[in-house]
């Protein structure tokens, strides 16, 4: 037909979206977009990339979920299904860490890249989940950039002279430290005495847990508690690895935030309303300079995954998405060398799949939506963003 | 013009369910079958206008625009209007969310709105959803989930059948029932469910509140639908001076 040689012809010609080859719901089967595997150390690149798997509710509660935005837990709790797209990103360096351990080596460093609503965080999510599965510990930070956005209350510290405290939100990550390790906490012991201030102190020998219960319930002291806990896995006192997980790390060398710090005033810039108080960054809070000392490389035994994203260029409406604008000379000094992992758009396989699991669930309740025509409108709206597509399938 | 009204009589009759009342409707009919006073001055011309009608896409093929068009063809001459300013020719596009979302636009954002919409017809979806998980099984198959098909159903139940119009005579003024346009009678929809779903302040955003309310609208329950038989009611208790008319 005279319609189906100029579509060709503009297929060669690339005038049509790339996605125009995965519109066809390949036969109905959902052997070919669900996978029985639900662990994911055993996710293969050769068989299994492209692929949704169903994640265990263990791994679901205690480490995936934290990864996963709010809309997303929100779409699986109104589904009453879970399905998360296993890629090439997470694969490769769940291959690289396999053999890493123990070693004697240093902490290999990780940074994930790509545009934001690419899947980065997922990507790290499933890693975490297969190294803990591995008997690995896990230390993950979600919301460093958004501490730094609001502060809920801020003292002077006294472990840390001259830098800030942020008690609450230490408080908070202790607790979702221990819901994460439940399983290895028990057996871990800290190796050095750690003395709150004059008159109180922990002594060497007693367990984790106890120094997260007493800072739990002294909150003053989170963010020290937080600092010792950290110090033990860098002297390298944990017989286990230690992965390190990271989301939005450039905000860690980011010149701005929204905490302001009234002692310091300095004179203001044209046009501005006198006076001016300086931002305090994450170079002056306790917290997050913890976690900044674990994505060195002067310790053993661990590995670190972080992510940059334009999120973490806070208050400046950056549209740049690559790791050398947004880590800036500082940041990256500071992590050269890491190796750098794309998370790439969704191909034409992944991005079928992903429609024909919304589709499936019931999510897309359209008639369009079960048409070529709207796959392709789909496809071409959301270009291959996976956070893209999860917001306009909203509307379909 | 007593053809137009028996068009309006039958329009509204044939359309009962939509108010879901047939008392009201068949007062609605009541009303119009009185006759209004003319006033029209001799002088003023009528001329025939528009509307034009639509294109119709008889052809579904994307490359429509590419091909050679031949002389005879009637889409050379053929009066139709243009296509509106947000009208896309898409599997997607609906003409009445479209016109539901030009009536929220403020200082000419409309892609802001976009995203409000987007993340509105999201929201109708949990809401319903989870309604339906909710739900006895013999209950589920009524519960519907298609944002759009609840955004029509919401609409069509608060489009008011008469509304009334202020008629000054003879030094007082009357509440006159007058029958509507359809497009009148939509647009007065969608201005309920605006009203119905503003918040105070910052407590709650709009796709929720709107989500919310058009699914309440949709079951014939909440503020816009209440405020649609509120002005029936008014027209029902004026029905006296539908004579005033000036149609």
């Amino acid at each position: 037909l005279l319609s189906r040689s100029i579509a060709n012809w503009l297929l060669r010609r690339r005038q049509l979206s790339p996605f125009g080859a995965c519109v066809n719901r390949r036969g109905g089967a959902s052997a070919a977009l669900l996978t029985d595997e639900s662990a994911p150390e055993r996710h293969s690149l050769d068989r299994h990339v492209g692929l949704l798997y169903r994640p265990e509710e263990a791994d679901w509660q205690a480490v995936t979920r934290h990864f996963c935005r709010p809309e997303l837990v929100r779409l699986f709790d109104t589904l009453g299904q879970r399905a998360l797209m296993v890629r090439r990103p997470a694969l490769e360096i769940g291959e690289r860490l396999a053999g890493h351990a123990g070693d004697g080596r240093p902490c290999l460093r990780f940074v994930l890249y790509g545009r934001r609503g690419s899947g980065k965080s997922l990507q790290m999510g499933h890693v975490a989940a297969a190294c803990r599965r591995r008997g690995w510990l896990l230390v993950t930070v979600h919301n460093a950039h958004l501490w730094m956005r609001h502060s809920r209350e801020l003292h002077e510290s006294a472990h840390r002279p001259g830098m800030f405290d942020t008690a609450g939100y230490g408080c908070i990550w202790l607790r979702h430290f221990y819901a994460m390790n439940q399983e290895i906490l028990p057996g871990l012991r800290v190796t050095k005495e750690l003395s709150w201030n004059a008159k109180e102190s922990t002594p060497a020998g007693s367990s984790w847990k106890e120094v997260i219960d007493y800072a739990l319930a002294r909150p003053r002291y989170s963010c020290a508690a937080v600092q010792f806990l950290i110090d033990e896995i860098k002297l390298g006192s944990v017989p286990m690895p230690t992965l390190v997980c990271f989301e939005v790390a450039n905000c860690l060398w980011w010149h701005r935030s929204g905490i302001k710090n009234d002692a310091i005033r300095r004179t203001p810039l044209q046009g501005e309303e006198p006076p001016w108080r300086a931002d305090i960054t994450a170079k002056q809070l306790t917290l997050l300079d913890a976690f900044k000392q674990l994505l060195d490389s002067d310790w053993n035994n661990g590995a670190a995954v972080m992510s940059v994203s334009p999120q973490g260029a806070l208050f400046d409406r950056l549209r740049e998405w690559m790791p050398r604008k947004l880590l800036g000379d500082e940041g990256f000094a500071y992590l050269d060398p890491f190796v750098p992992v794309y998370v790439e758009p969704y191909g034409p396989a992944e991005m079928s799949n992903m429609l024909n699991w919304y589709t499936e669930s019931g999510w897309l309740t359209s008639e369009a939506a079960a048409t070529d025509a709207g796959r392709a409108e789909l496809a071409f709206l959301s270009d291959g963003n996976a956070g893209e597509l999860l917001r306009i399938a909203g509307e379909w | 013009m007593s053809q137009l009204l028996l068009g309006y009589a039958s329009r509204l009759l044939g359309c009962q369910s939509r108010s879901g009342s047939a008392a009201t409707t068949a007062a609605a009919a009541a009303i119009l079958s009185q006759q209004p006073v003319r006033h029209k001055s001799p002088l003023q011309k009528v001329r025939k206008r528009g509307p034009f009608p639509e294109w119709t896409k008889t052809d579904p093929d994307p490359h429509l625009f590419t091909r050679h068009i031949p002389k005879t063809d009637e889409r050379r001459t053929k009066a139709v209007r243009p296509p509106g300013k947000y009208q896309i020719f898409s599997v997607h596009y609906d003409p009445i969310v479209n016109s539901f979302a030009g009536h929220f636009v403020k200082c000419g954002e409309r892609d802001k709105l976009r995203d409000v919409f987007t993340q509105m017809m999201a929201e109708i979806k949990h809401i319903q959803m989870a309604r339906r998980n909710a739900a006895p099984p013999e209950e589920k198959a009524s519960i519907e989930v298609d944002p759009t098909r609840v955004i029509h159903k919401a609409v069509e139940n608060c489009s008011p059948l008469l509304i009334i119009k202020h008629v000054f005579r003879g030094g007082f003024l009357y509440k006159v029932p007058c029958p509507l346009r359809e497009s009148e009678s939509q647009m007065r929809a969608f201005k309920f469910l605006r009203i119905a779903s503003n918040v105070r302040g910052t407590k709650e955003h709009l796709y929720r509140s709107l989500a919310r309310e058009l699914v309440n609208a949709s079951n014939n329950e909440g503020k816009a639908v209440h405020a649609k038989l509120q002005l029936h009611k008014t027209c029902e208790e004026n029905r006296a001076y539908a004579n005033y008319r000036i149609t």
